[in-house]
């Protein structure tokens, strides 16, 4: 017995689908920032004038373009003649590759510890849990200072540990989006027919969530840009020859009076990349999930 | 005569409700000691108001959750635990119709593409999809909508659509109507009568309106407080109710004609964490005795018409009946 | 009200054991406790004692209890640099830390809060785009980056303020004005938020609807209540004192505990880094509990919620 087609019934709730919203100008610079970046990060091996580590002995410290420097250098050069235009270049791929490396880190154990706990309760949720309190009983910087004094500081380990800043976050909102959408709804129907648990998670608590973790992730990852570069630029992140953006700035410390450049073109880039993040991040929550404030 | 397709029996299921850290433990009993049998083809109506375990006990028998006390049997053998490979297996044969069709679907996936998702895990042939669309009267052009842009009744036809995609035998239908407009409550009520003709399906049909589970039903139990307290033919428990609750049940009911003779209980609604002592609904009933208050009364065939009834009253046990006027 | 805080002191104390057993972990796990704590340097008999001491050849849960007690005892090790008692030189820097985040707190409070207010109470006016971009900018400058510009700025163009060391009251400026800018916008950026969903609420509008003059439905009702949320992030700024004095004490070669911390991770003087984590640590879960414990006084939905929940 069909019924009359009731063509585009008044939606119960609210269409996954994303209001058709022009972003404002802004964010439009921010993402063409966040552009500008990625393309640094993926052809940098391209654009680096100079590699990165050669020295230029006889144009040591010497000013960028427009403060007396030449072309040959256009943001100048440190005081053992590398080119910082280089040097930048390099720094923008590792620091960035090691926040979308720290970011993926903390949300696929964040998203499987709630998972996990979401879907044993019991004690794996007790412990789960616990493991939040913990977390949130140590500064981040703090614990991650004394993890690197005991563990040292290779690449891996250090990638790893800036993955885990934030990992309860995205925990919190995979245990909360699973366990709702399990007893009464759509997991727990799915369960009844006869699914087996990585189905359930994967095929469809995941894509449902997978909104809510990406804004989260987008958010958090200026947070690891700004660790990153703080560790960095005490001296106890990414180690030299390697260079990251906060490293330029803690080596161009020592020059700030003689030749400020060495340290204002990472700050520069830092500040515009956190803030790119941070302005996209905070679009895309409005647009995509009011209720994550 | 065969064995039930459905025997449970003497389920019970407890919850412990911790009030403040160092507060006592309650205990809850969603579910006390029900049993019942459901022979192929056949629909059980289940009502109550809310809170008095129907649903629980739903769960219990598809094997959503695992009883404290008592056994399910389906078709003959006890049921896997919940979770394992061979619960997920029987799944095939028993499905579940939820009460909030829209909760019940997954918002990002056309709904064909979830009728089909049960086929997919029993590796059913996947061609059925179109026709189950055309069993529950939806047409084959909506398999590509959102559970969003349907209608309430159209998302719960798609709901019924899919658990009925591997032929179970078993149909547990959790107050499946009670979410749609009134107007659209009848035209799934026929729906569900007419597939439960066409397929022989058994049915454990949960509800609080009795008028559904009547039009449904081959026998209908009543349950208050986790126990059943009467079981019958539908219509002659709704003409003649033994037991004081299902009377007052059935008197709520809207009839056109004869105003009054509504029965309205006394007594707040019970706390299932405070169990009143004997028979639960003694503090509400208009006919309690002495007895009532001390021995909790068993479902036993009435002297008579054989009318299972849990009532010491009904069963002419008390020394002094008390016959205060209800209606 | 007291079983309420009960269960808030039990949890505070099941944190920070959890923390000591982390500590405990991270000790077993990069090595022999006793080379590390006792450093390098020392004699091997002193060793040896520290090694019966602490029981290192018994059990691991032993060894655990050990650790406990001598946590509770003070007993962290020695400095490897000096041989001095870890407890010691932590204790004795915090005086500095503390001389530049506590002015840095009052700027936080005094400066963020009341600009919050202000936007959330005049929103979309150019005051409060205004705050809200100072706000981003706040905490999008790491405070590294904000130190060296302002001593770019004041110390070496300008030459009014000193770009390091201690000593004067001049030598503080720079790092308490640092620290206390960033925490600031973070915090006007929080207050705003939570004064504007008070505002948002039914019962402002009700308020404001009975004839409640608009100032006293603002001081009487809008900022007790967004107040609540509030201290959650004050609380949070507390705990974390000394954790944003890291980076800041480092700029400035101010010498306080974070600067401490910095180099006894660069020189692996790990008793000195074990005891900045176990003080922070109780730093933060103390913070916490304040802030859990003012929660119950402030709200009063939270002190009679049952605990535990009933399954299904």
């Amino acid at each position: 017995m069909p019924e009359a087609p009731l063509a585009a019934a008044a939606p119960v709730a609210a269409p996954p689908q994303t209001r058709q919203e022009r972003p404002s100008p802004l964010v439009l610079l921010g993402l063409c920032w966040v552009a500008l970046m990625l393309l640094v990060a993926v052809f940098g091996d391209f654009l680096q004038p100079f590699p990165y580590t050669q020295m230029d002995l006889r144009n040591r410290l010497s000013p960028p373009v427009g403060f007396g420097g030449t072309w040959l250098h256009p943001l100048g050069t440190d005081e053992l003649g590398r080119d910082v235009l280089s040097r930048l270049i390099a720094s923008v791929r590792t620091s960035l590759v090691i926040a979308f490396g720290a970011t993926v880190v903390g949300a696929v154990l964040g998203t499987t510890l709630g998972f996990l706990a979401a879907h044993f309760r019991g004690i794996v949720e007790q412990a789960v849990l616990a493991l939040v309190d913990f977390s949130a009983s140590i500064p981040f910087l703090i614990l991650a200072l004394a993890v690197l004094a005991f563990f040292g500081n290779s690449m891996g380990l250090f990638v790893l540990l800036l993955g885990l800043h934030a990992w309860e976050r995205y925990a919190r909102i995979a245990r909360g989006l699973a366990i709702s959408a399990s007893a009464q709804g759509y997991a727990g129907a799915v369960r009844q027919l006869g699914a087996s648990p990585w189905r359930v998670y994967g095929r469809h608590i995941l894509p449902n969530i997978a909104s809510t973790l990406i804004v989260s992730m987008t958010l958090a990852f200026p947070e690891v840009i700004l660790l990153e570069s703080g560790l960095s630029f005490l001296g106890l992140g990414v180690q030299p020859p390697d260079t990251s953006l906060g490293n330029m700035v803690g080596y161009g410390r020592e020059y700030l009076t003689r030749a400020p450049w060495i340290l204002l073109a990472p700050a520069c880039v830092i500040v515009l990349t956190t803030l790119s993040v941070s302005l996209i991040g905070d679009w895309l929550r409005d647009r995509l999930d009011p209720t994550l404030r | 005569m065969t064995a039930p397709l459905l025997a449970a029996e003497h389920l019970t299921r407890r919850y412990t409700l911790r009030r403040g850290v160092f507060g006592g433990a309650a205990e809850v009993r969603a579910v006390d000691g029900v049993s019942l049998a459901i022979r192929r083809g056949e629909t059980l109506g289940l009502v109550g108001e809310s809170g008095c375990g129907k649903s629980t006990t739903g769960r219990l028998v598809l094997g959503l959750e695992r009883p404290d006390a008592g056994a399910v049997r389906f078709d003959g053998a006890p049921m896997p635990a919940p979770g394992t490979p061979a619960w997920r297996k029987l799944r095939a044969r028993m499905q579940m119709v939820f009460q909030d069709p829209l909760g019940a679907l997954d918002r990002r996936l056309a709904i064909g593409a979830q009728i089909r998702e049960p086929l997919e895990i029993h590796q059913i042939d996947t061609a059925r999809v179109p026709e189950l669309l055309a069993a529950v009267g939806l047409r084959a052009d909506q398999a590509a909508r959102y559970p969003h842009e349907l209608s309430g009744g159209q998302r719960q036809r798609a709901v019924i659509a899919r658990a009925l995609a591997t032929e179970p035998d078993l149909l547990v239908c959790d107050e499946p109507i009670s979410a749609l407009d009134v107007s659209i409550q009848a035209q799934v009520m026929n729906l569900l009568a007419e597939l439960q003709e066409q397929r022989r399906l058994a049915m454990l049909f949960i509800s609080h309106d009795l008028r559904a589970v009547r039009q449904l039903s081959h026998r209908v139990a009543v349950m208050y407080l986790g126990r059943i307290v009467e079981e019958g033919d539908p219509d002659e428990v709704l003409s003649g109710p033994a037991h004081p609750y299902s009377r007052a049940l059935v008197s709520a009911i809207p009839r056109r004609g004869k105003p009054g003779g509504r029965i309205v209980l006394e007594g707040d609604p019970p706390n299932p964490a405070d169990r009143p002592p004997g028979c639960a609904f003694h503090p509400r009933c208009a006919q309690a005795v002495a007895r009532c208050r001390a021995d909790e009364p068993a479902l036993l065939p009435r002297r008579g018409d054989g009318r299972l009834v849990a009532c010491h009253v009904a069963h002419g046990e008390a020394e002094k009946p008390s016959v205060r006027a209800a209606a | 009200m007291l079983r309420f805080a009960a269960s808030r002191l039990a949890r505070a104390a099941l944190t920070l054991a959890m923390v000591v057993t982390f500590a405990f972990l991270v000790l077993i796990a990069s090595g022999d406790p006793a080379d590390i704590i006792m450093g390098s340097d020392a004699p091997p008999e002193a060793v040896e004692a520290f090694r019966q001491a602490w029981g290192l050849d018994r059990p691991i849960w032993e060894q655990w209890l050990g650790y406990f007690g001598a946590v509770l005892t003070g007993d962290l090790g020695r400095s490897m640099r000096d041989g001095r008692p870890a407890l010691d030189l932590v204790l004795e820097r915090v005086p500095q830390t503390l001389a530049i985040t506590l002015p840095a707190l009052a700027i936080k409070l005094g400066l963020g809060i009341p600009a919050g207010v202000y936007a959330a109470l005049h929103r979309n006016s150019f005051a409060d785009r205004a705050v809200m971009a100072l706000a981003v900018a706040g905490f999008t400058i790491p405070s590294f980056v904000l130190g060296l510009l302002l001593v770019l700025v004041f110390a070496v163009q300008l030459g009014w303020l000193p770009s390091g060391g201690d000593g004067t009251w001049r030598h503080a400026v720079l790092p308490v004005v640092t620290l206390g800018i960033g925490g600031a916008a973070v915090l006007a950026r929080f207050t705003r938020s939570a004064m504007l969903e008070v505002l948002g609420q039914p019962y402002i509008r009700t308020a404001s609807a009975k004839g409640v003059p608009w100032r006293l439905v603002v001081s009487r009702h809008a900022l007790p209540n967004a107040a609540i949320p509030t201290v959650t992030i004050v609380g949070f700024m507390v705990g974390t004192l000394i954790a944003g004095a890291v980076v800041v004490e480092s700029v400035f070669s101010w010498p306080g505990v974070g600067r401490l911390l910095v180099t006894a991770v660069a020189n692996r003087d790990l008793a000195v880094v074990q005891c900045v984590l176990l003080l922070v640590a109780a730093t933060m879960v103390m913070a916490n509990l304040v802030v859990d414990l003012l929660y119950g006084l402030l709200d009063p939905r939270l002190r009679g919620a049952p605990r535990g929940a009933a399954g299904g």
